[in-house]
């Protein structure tokens, strides 16, 4: 019991110094909504490049990633893919949107969408369905939470109070900092997360195995399918359209549009890309941290195998105080995720649906207050899911990017396509995220594709067969788009 | 450059450019109407190509990572790096995908000089 009070020390006073200079960065701002949610377009490249990483060093990638390479091997090499390419259409859309976001001052993604399709409805179907997304998304994080806090804790803090305890402080933060608390908060995280990947992830195979050859060697005798990517762990198909549906909806996600308004150039947007992929690199000792498992934890050890990480931290029994440190770091990356996206989701929800719909004439103190409550409705919502949902973490942000890619034509159409009309949007939009829905929830999804491409196919198809059969909208009006989207601002 | 809107006219259904800056249409002449258009309109010959090569740059990157071009790599050894050859094989493609982006954004910044 003093090892647990030791680790609940560490991470109190962890939360405490990420709560406080969450409030610190937010409190020197006034606020109105814009400013709130965009910062006012002056974030730099530093801080844009840990906002990002902040979206990948997330409880998946921490406790995901190396769940899968302990529980399914080879198919976890997705996590790298995917997150060494999810950047790469971003550079079709981001400067497309943030040349439009300058010009035409939009906050938020369905904004543009909205705009563009002439269909506040629209705007509140998109927020509608991102909204479910951003949910499952905290759900993740949340999880991440609990399980970290449980394990390193021996069961003293169990997991709904570990996940409640992060759910809390995310919620503080966010509703006194504002995005750039967000961003200052996960410069720190980012920071931490990485030189824990590495010294975990070089140390632990060491440790076990005497090396990371030695323990990749002894793996291949022991389970010769563990290291390659197919059946048994993971079909091809299944593997292939994970990879393919992460990377088409990764720069999708509202968010990322959001991100865009606040970015202080085009130039930073496009240093943030090429850049990205040196996360990927970061991800790949965490993947080994899951290796080092197999032949050291047994699989039936564990409630599931999301908590490999922390259990394995418990096995080489880590003094207290490292294992507190420890805790904190990986609860770092679970909150840098969950803030940004509990933000972006109350946003969307005020911006795109209240006020489109419910009270168009709200004034920018109200908005305010209709966000913080949106952000304690959500992460609710969230923690209901985190604590009677049975699904994986991967299982979760996979489900997650279904919905959201299913946005993919809509902005595809706006920047490149004048003919799409609004009834094809909607049609198509609806059409595809039923389509990912019924075969997320209710039918096994046909040779294994995943069902986000099969919304997707059938989206596109709607979108351009619905749009030929209605009449255009006005030439001038959907030609901007495209040229304002081709016209860089500065 | 219009500020970033606090509120106001958000919601109206006119287009938030009206009445601001307005960018002038693209010449009429090549104007494709309501055709897909995949480049700037008046772009130069060379700038299609570069846009080109590197959408199929990173199409190959793409489709060396997933079935079926990833098959070739899919095995155990040799090992590099202590890394099984299928790991390897992702990270080389994280490796080329990196340096793809840093050329791009150096000619990039190359031709903004122009």
């Amino acid at each position: 019991v003093t090892g647990a009070a030791t680790v609940i020390i560490v991470v109190a006073i962890y939360l405490g110094v990420i709560t406080v200079t969450g409030i610190l960065a937010g409190l020197r701002r006034e606020f109105s909504i814009s400013e709130y949610v965009a910062a006012s377009g002056s974030l730099n490249l530093f801080v844009m490049y840990f906002l990002m990483g902040g979206a990948i060093f997330s409880a998946f990638a921490f406790l995901g990633g190396p769940g899968w390479a302990f529980s399914r091997g080879a198919a976890s090499f997705y996590i790298l893919a995917y997150c060494a390419m999810g950047l790469l259409p971003w550079y079709i859309w981001g400067p497309r949107a943030y040349r439009l976001g300058k010009r035409r001052g939009y906050v938020t993604q369905a904004e543009l969408l909205s705009d563009r399709f002439e269909s506040p409805l629209l705007s509140a179907i998109i927020a509608i369905v991102s909204v479910l997304a951003f949910i499952q998304y905290i759900a993740l994080q949340l999880k991440g939470m609990g399980y970290v806090m449980e394990v390193t804790t021996g069961g003293v803090v169990p997991f709904w109070l570990g996940a409640l305890m992060a759910y809390m402080v995310v919620m503080v933060y966010v509703f006194l900092g504002g995005v750039r608390g967000v961003g200052w908060t996960n410069v720190l995280q980012g920071l931490f997360m990485l030189i824990l990947a590495w010294v975990l992830g070089l140390y632990l195979p060491y440790r076990f195995h005497g090396g990371i050859g030695p323990m990749f060697e002894k793996i291949a005798a022991f389970d010769p399918t563990h290291l390659v990517v197919g059946p048994p762990q993971m079909g091809w198909a299944a593997y292939s359209t994970a990879i393919l549906v992460s990377v088409l909806g990764f720069a999708v996600w509202p968010h990322l549009f959001m991100k865009s308004y606040t970015t202080a150039s085009e130039r930073v947007l496009k240093q943030t890309i090429t850049f990205y992929p040196t996360f990927a690199i970061f991800m790949v000792p965490v993947l080994f941290i899951g290796f080092a498992g197999i032949g050291v934890v047994e699989p039936s050890a564990l409630g599931a195998p999301d908590q490999i990480l922390p259990t394995m931290l418990m096995q080489i029994q880590l003094s207290p105080w490292l294992l507190g440190i420890l805790a904190a770091g990986t609860l770092a990356a679970a909150m840098s995720s969950a803030d940004a996206i509990t933000h972006g989701a109350a946003s969307v929800y005020t911006m795109d649906f209240h006020r489109k719909l419910i009270n168009p004439k709200m004034s920018d103190r109200q908005s305010v207050v209709v966000t913080r409550i949106a952000v304690v409705i959500f992460c609710g919502a969230a923690y209901y899911i985190a604590i009677f949902g049975a699904q994986s973490l991967v299982g979760l942000l996979l489900g997650a990017y279904g919905s959201i890619v299913q946005l993919l034509p809509l902005v595809a159409a706006t920047f490149f396509w004048p003919r799409a009309t609004k009834a094809g949007a909607i049609a198509g939009f609806c059409a595809g995220v039923l389509v990912n829905y019924y075969f997320q929830l209710v039918a096994p999804t046909p040779l294994e594709i995943h069902p986000g491409i099969w919304g997707l196919l059938v989206n596109t198809a709607v979108l351009v067969a619905v749009s030929y059969v209605t009449p255009p909208h006005n030439l001038e009006h959907v030609r901007r788009f495209v040229d304002e989207a081709n016209e860089p601002v500065e | 450059l219009p500020p970033v809107a606090e509120g106001g006219d958000k919601d109206s259904l006119v287009p938030r450019s009206m009445g601001k800056e307005r960018l002038k249409l693209a010449d009429p002449q090549r104007d494709p109407g309501y055709g897909l258009q995949l480049f700037r309109t008046g772009s130069t010959p060379e700038g299609k190509k570069r846009q080109v090569f590197w959408f199929l740059y990173f199409t190959v990157v793409f489709l060396a990572q997933v079935w079926p071009l990833y098959m070739v790599a899919n095995r155990v050894q040799p090992m590099v790096l202590s890394m099984p050859f299928s790991m390897f094989w992702v990270v080389l493609w994280i490796v080329i995908n990196f340096a793809g982006l840093v050329i791009l954004m150096g000619q990039e910044k190359g031709g903004d000089k122009k």
